[in-house]
């Protein structure tokens, strides 16, 4: 019957590595942006759609600035790297060559219904009945030494009104200037050539990252080798996403080695043998076989920083092995059946309490703790079957071996909670830690800011830095999101905003609203009014004579009304497609906001607007990862638990709080301790005091279930276990991605508490026998 | 290519181009001498515009004085009929009336500055070659001077939009300005009481000069 079970296993082990080869082929998906761990966060699914269009849109424009002493080697080298880029297919959009027809395109649009537009200041000169400020614009106009005006233009627009509408027109502003038909600007010697370019694909896919990245190291070289003086800065989301990718995935191979190695180390010190070594491999390569392919077949891809956590729980399978192998040392425990069964109770419950922890991941909204909680479940519970299947079969032979150095030291920790001797020393461990954690409890702090999450390469934030010196601009995800019942609402209500803002200039560098490109169409039709009443019926005979105007004028209004629609989006333009955020049949525009220097400030200003509200894409995703560090501290609460009835159930109402409490005096002192080292608190550290309890729980479940003689080997098994866990969870610690540093931070401190106070959970029984020899 | 030239006000850096050009030695007429500014050199003078538009009745005269500081920028300050001022930099084109700002221009939206700039900055070196592809020039000698006649080499190049040709004369410095445009409308510009001195920019003058980079 076990037999029979362990061939099916293998069967079922063998079939999914088939099946990994198989998926290995045609492509795996791999996430690295931190955002996909993130839930949707609104009920509202049409604002959630908006802002991903939005965050979208964000991420996928990459711009570079291509430098070189001789400007025109910089010319050339940004069109041959514009022409690469273009030939690439992996870009959807590219600006380096400035369309000089655009501008063309743009005035014809707009050339029928110049009357009705009218630029911000010559609008409030007319509503306060001073037209003849109009006059004297137009006439220095007309007189200056950038005299454009002719015949032509004054017969069709007298006032000048659209050229002027066209200069007020918040068309983005930079330090660039058109030059030669491309963007460039002079820095010292330098001359750089922007190129900017918007990708086809999703910056944050690993395999669309690593495809541009190679694209670009390769199309980069050659550009260097032609030109050896060429200076190419460039920014991006894909930039940082394939750094942090880059580095998750070395981290991961570099953690995961050390992890295995060091376990593997440890396990053949303490045995002197190879045979646990190849049993554990093959328990831990079950386990992260089964994991992996687990959770690609649930979620359809896998994300980098799923995979990091999820490699760690090798150190967490092992501990059952640890269990079975440390029975080695018993005498009671002649061969592999009798080990297993020995060890099986305390497996058992661990196994339970530990994948009740995980399920309460589970229970978390985030798709990322969603997949950590698949991953680690089907990992341990395939681990765990390995060892029970295949144990007892491939570890037939081993004879029990007794006398083992290690085996006293662990008998020492168990003194050290029961001997009665040690009493003062016991006494000196707890105020030690007391005082430890009441004087980090000062310096803990919470961030959840949601750009420490992601580690950010310093190279790549120079010569961001450099590029918004250079161009003069700095992206901001900070904008009004205005939605409303259609197209002219919406122009409406930005017409309402806009005037705010207009008087907002105390906070705000500027803003770019739809409404400035397209007048609502009641803007419009009052904008007539005003034109014909205050400025044509008054001054137009008189300012006509003044300039010696001989000609007729052809200044009548067309019937119909500017829309959007009618607006070309190509050159200064093709911003209005980044402005027009509806997603059928949700009409929404955005009004993009420059240099916010007080952001509640500019929510309050236009709170009272209906349909508009204030977004800061940064500061949502850190209020975000607020809540969900509370949320996970709720989860923390929750699996404790639901621990606590299968605890109270095997070992009593008393005895399962005595289990518990090793793991929860370690979750409490852990993040103050961890704050000592200046560790904050962040979202993630409360998801690894979730991991601390479940498996802190484990050791007291170990310590729990053994007695007597079998104590100082129960205590080898855990020591072991804990230094693995150590081992691989105290790399993580040494992570440049802060949230696994501060995952690995918390991990560390709490595991080692969890070890330190396991014993407590004991039958607090002291030398009953002599342990440890025979 | 009516609008796109309003955006641009590339008349206005024409006449910079040619201010500039003053201080070139471009005629290389044997008898006259080309005043060439050195570093930290200001020219000072007044100006006459005759702007002749078809259509109109008489050409709209503006007088007024201006300041050429090299590099720096130049500042153009029409007296008659109004006050008003207008201030050239390689960051763009500031407009002034009494005191208000008008008009606000930065280089990025006038496409063909920065490459004026760099037929400027050629010439200036003695490179005439930038100047060269960017006008078929053809120079000649009369008497008591020097004359240019300038035509686009590229007219379908916006930047050069409604000029048809430019005709400039001179002796140590330029005199007369041309400038022929679609539609018969001819610009005229005289310079009168020219000189150069090595005065420092007044403080007025510097913070014009400096407002571009706000």
């Amino acid at each position: 019957m076990k037999h029979r079970a362990a061939w099916v296993w293998l069967a079922v082990l063998i079939a999914a590595m088939a099946f990994l080869a198989l998926r290995w082929t045609s492509g795996i998906t791999l996430q690295s942006n931190i955002l996909a761990l993130l839930p949707p966060t609104e009920r509202d699914a049409a604002a959630q759609n908006i802002q991903d269009k939005i965050a979208n849109v964000f991420s996928r424009r990459v711009v570079f600035l291509v430098g070189d002493a001789d400007p025109a080697k910089a010319e050339a080298a940004a069109l041959e790297l514009s022409a690469a880029l273009g030939h690439s297919g992996m870009i959807s959009a590219l600006t380096s060559k400035i369309d000089v027809n655009a501008e063309q395109r743009m005035a014809a649009a707009y050339y029928p219904y110049r009357m009705g537009l009218l630029s911000n200041a010559d609008r409030n000169h007319l509503f306060a009945n001073d037209g003849q400020a109009l006059v004297s614009r137009t006439l220095s106009m007309l007189y200056g030494p950038g005299g454009f005006a002719n015949a032509k233009l004054i017969a069709h627009d007298p006032f000048l009104l659209l050229p002027v509408y066209f200069l007020a027109l918040p068309l983005p502003e930079s330090r660039l200037a058109a030059d030669n038909g491309v963007l460039s600007v002079r820095d010292g010697n330098e001359t750089y050539v922007m190129v900017s370019a918007d990708l086809a694909g999703d910056a944050y896919a690993l395999q669309y990252e690593t495809r541009f990245g190679d694209f670009l190291s390769k199309t980069l070289g050659a550009l260097r080798a032609h030109a050896p003086g060429l200076n190419i800065l460039r920014t991006g989301a894909v930039f940082y996403a394939h750094e942090g990718a880059d580095e998750s995935m070395n981290e991961t191979s570099i953690i995961g080695f050390v992890s295995m190695a060091a376990t593997l180390a440890l396990i053949f010190v303490v045995f002197h043998g190879l045979r646990p070594i190849v049993l554990g491999f093959i328990a831990i390569s079950a386990g992260v076989l089964c994991a992996f392919i687990g959770t690609l077949l649930v979620f359809g891809q896998i994300h980098t920083i799923a995979l990091l956590f999820g490699v760690s729980l090798i150190a967490i399978s092992v501990d059952y092995s640890l269990q079975y192998f440390c029975e080695y040392f018993d005498s009671g425990a002649p061969d592999p059946a009798a080990r297993l069964k020995r060890v099986l109770p305390g497996v058992a419950v661990g196994i339970s309490t530990t994948l009740i922890g995980y399920c309460t991941l589970l229970l978390a909204p985030f798709p990322g703790l969603q997949q950590v909680a698949v991953f680690s479940l089907i990992g341990l519970g395939a681990s765990c079957l390995t060892v029970v299947l295949w144990y007892p079969a491939l570890d037939a032979k081993r004879p029990p071996r007794a006398d083992n150095t290690f085996v006293s030291l662990a008998a020492r920790h168990w003194a050290l909670w029961e001997d009665p001797a040690l009493h003062a020393t016991r006494v000196g461990i707890v105020v030690l830690c007391a005082v430890l954690a009441i004087a980090g409890s000062f310096r803990l702090r919470t961030d959840d800011d949601v750009r420490h999450l992601q580690s950010l390469d310093t190279d790549l934030k120079q010569q961001q830095a450099e590029v918004e010196r250079l161009t003069g601009s700095s992206p901001r995800a900070q904008f009004l999101l205005v939605r409303g019942a259609n197209e002219q609402a919406l122009l409406k209500t930005e017409e309402r905003v806009a005037s705010r803002l207009n008087h907002a200039q105390d906070i705000l560098g500027g803003y770019t609203a739809m409404a400035q490109f397209a007048p609502s169409i009641a803007r419009q039709a009052e904008n007539r009014k005003l034109v014909r009443q205050r400025l044509i019926a008054p001054y137009l005979a008189g300012y006509l004579a003044q300039i010696g105007y001989q000609g007729q004028v052809d200044y009548t209004p067309p019937g119909g009304f500017l829309t959007p629609a009618v607006l070309p989006r190509t050159g200064a333009l093709s911003l209005l497609s980044i402005l027009d955020v509806s997603s059928s049949p949700h009409p929404a525009h955005i009004v993009l906001l420059q240099n916010v220097t007080d952001a509640s400030q500019l929510e309050k200003r236009v709170a009272d607007i209906p349909g508009v509200r204030f977004v800061n894409l940064t500061d949502d995703w850190s209020r975000l990862f607020g809540d969900y560090r509370r949320y996970a501290i709720g989860l923390l609460a929750l699996s404790a638990l639901l621990m606590y009835p299968l605890l109270g159930w095997r070992y009593g109402w008393f005895g399962g709080l005595r289990v518990m409490a090793p793991s929860l005096v370690a979750v409490a002192l852990a993040p103050p301790i961890a704050a000592l080292a200046g560790v904050a608190f962040t979202f993630f550290n409360a998801m690894a005091l979730v991991l601390v309890l479940s498996i802190g729980v484990d050791y007291s479940v170990f310590c729990r279930e053994t007695s007597g003689e079998r104590k100082p080997v129960t205590m080898l098994a855990i020591a072991l276990a804990a230094l693995s866990t150590i081992l691989s969870f105290g790399m993580l610690a040494f992570s440049r991605v802060f949230a696994v540093h501060a995952f690995g931070a918390t991990m560390l401190i709490g595991i080692a508490l969890a070890f330190l106070f396991a014993p407590m959970a004991g039958d607090g029984r002291f030398g009953t026998r002599k342990m440890g020899s025979i | 290519m009516r609008f796109g030239a309003a955006i641009s006000l590339r008349l206005a850096i024409i006449v910079l181009f040619l201010l500039l050009a003053a201080t070139l030695d471009l005629a290389r007429a044997a008898d006259s001498v080309p005043q060439t500014l050195k570093s930290g050199e200001i020219l000072r003078g007044r100006f006459i515009q005759d702007r002749r538009l078809a259509g109109f009745a008489k050409p709209l005269r503006t007088e007024g004085t201006f300041v050429l500081a090299p590099g720096r920028g130049l500042i153009w300050r029409a007296v008659k009929p109004f006050q008003n001022t207008t201030v050239i930099t390689p960051q763009g084109i500031l407009g002034q009336m009494n005191g208000q700002e008008t008009m606000r221009l930065p280089a990025a939206r006038m496409p063909g500055l920065a490459h004026l700039y760099d037929v400027l900055g050629g010439a200036l070196s003695g490179d005439a070659a930038p100047l060269e592809q960017t006008f078929a020039v053809r120079r000649s000698e009369v008497a008591g001077g020097w004359q240019m006649f300038l035509t686009p080499l590229h007219p379908d190049n916006p930047t050069m939009s409604q000029i048809k040709s430019l005709a400039v004369a001179g002796h140590r410095f330029v005199e007369t300005i041309e400038v022929d445009k679609d539609g018969g409308d001819v610009d005229r510009l005289s310079f009168l009481d020219q000189s150069v001195s090595a005065t420092p920019l007044t403080a007025d003058e510097k913070s014009l000069l400096g407002t571009l980079n706000k």
